[in-house]
């Protein structure tokens, strides 16, 4: 986020206005460091399970019941939809369609406030979903280039990770070992004793 | 019919060599100037990333698309029930709500 007077300065989270935490905290609170980084926490934290469940509908949409994917679009539409982010519009006094002398630009455009802590990073992502579902050739994003994330195979580890070019089904290397150990244990342990032959010291 | 204004012809202006000289060396040192403070804003955006990744641990990651998510994956991922998550977290969050 940009600031439209001093272009080479980026906004402090403290100078954004979040709607849910103005509505649950004071502006007492909000206005101390400690307060304002308190609320936020608390905020995170009551979002967090929401925000796994869209995650997960969004890493495997397969995979949830319906109703999981219906609470998981009502989350996405309520922090990410329409109105998520207001903005305020400045006309330009300096209009140029060159660029030249003044700038191609009819308004500057700048975000005054958020419906919630989590939408500029939700309407982030339905912009993402936007562009991957949009017909318009030059702005459509492949689903991996879209949403490249992904729910670890291994069920009790359950982390997200972002995909990488070559195919990953696993947050780590050591999850996919305990995977193989989990699943196959027979043939991890021949693996291992092969591994292991690998390094004897020649007698 | 002409719809756009005939532009007028550009005509060099009549200057001695001394001042076509003097011009030219503005010129080049404007240039210069010009080329060192887009290199600046260049470097300082590629420090600004590079320090936005290393606290959303990816630090080999340039695209900042894909920085966005790794600091989702990482919310996403956090232990909300055990750690004071916004504390522990709050620079990296803020990274993730810049970059968005």
């Amino acid at each position: 986020m940009i600031r439209q007077d001093s272009p080479f300065e980026s906004f402090a989270i403290r100078d954004l206005e979040f709607r849910d935490l103005e509505s649950q905290t004071s502006g007492k609170e909000l206005a101390t460091f400690e307060g304002f980084y308190i609320a936020c926490g608390t905020r995170l934290r009551l979002l967090h399970k929401q925000f796994r469940g869209m995650l997960s509908w969004l890493a495997d949409p397969n995979a949830l019941t319906a109703l999981q994917r219906n609470e998981a679009i009502s989350f996405l539409t309520e922090h990410g939809g329409q109105g998520a982010i207001e903005f305020d519009l400045d006309p330009n006094d300096d209009f140029d369609d060159s660029g030249n002398k003044g700038y191609p630009f009819y308004y500057w455009k700048t975000p005054t406030e958020y419906r919630s802590i989590l939408s500029p990073v939700i309407s982030f992502i339905a912009h993402r979903i936007e562009r991957y579902q949009t017909d318009e050739s030059e702005e459509t994003l492949t689903l991996r280039e879209a949403i490249p994330v992904m729910v670890c195979k291994r069920a009790a580890c359950g982390h997200f990770a972002v995909l990488h070019r070559t195919t990953k089904e696993f947050c780590s290397a050591s999850c996919r070992t305990l995977y193989r150990q989990e699943t196959k244990p027979e043939a991890h342990a021949a693996y291992q004793r092969a591994y292991r032959e690998g390094y004897k010291k020649p007698r | 019919m002409r719809t756009t204004k005939r532009q007028a012809p550009l005509v060099a202006p009549q200057l001695s060599p001394t001042e076509l000289e003097a011009r030219v060396r503005e010129a080049r040192s404007m240039d210069s100037r010009a080329r060192d403070i887009v290199a600046s804003m260049n470097s300082a955006r590629v420090a600004m990333t590079q320090k936005c990744a290393e606290s959303l641990r990816a630090p080999d990651e340039k695209n900042i698309d894909r920085l966005i998510w790794y600091g989702i994956a990482r919310y996403a991922n956090a232990n909300v029930e055990n750690d004071d998550v916004f504390p522990k977290h709050s620079l990296r969050f803020r990274h993730l709500v810049r970059f968005a």
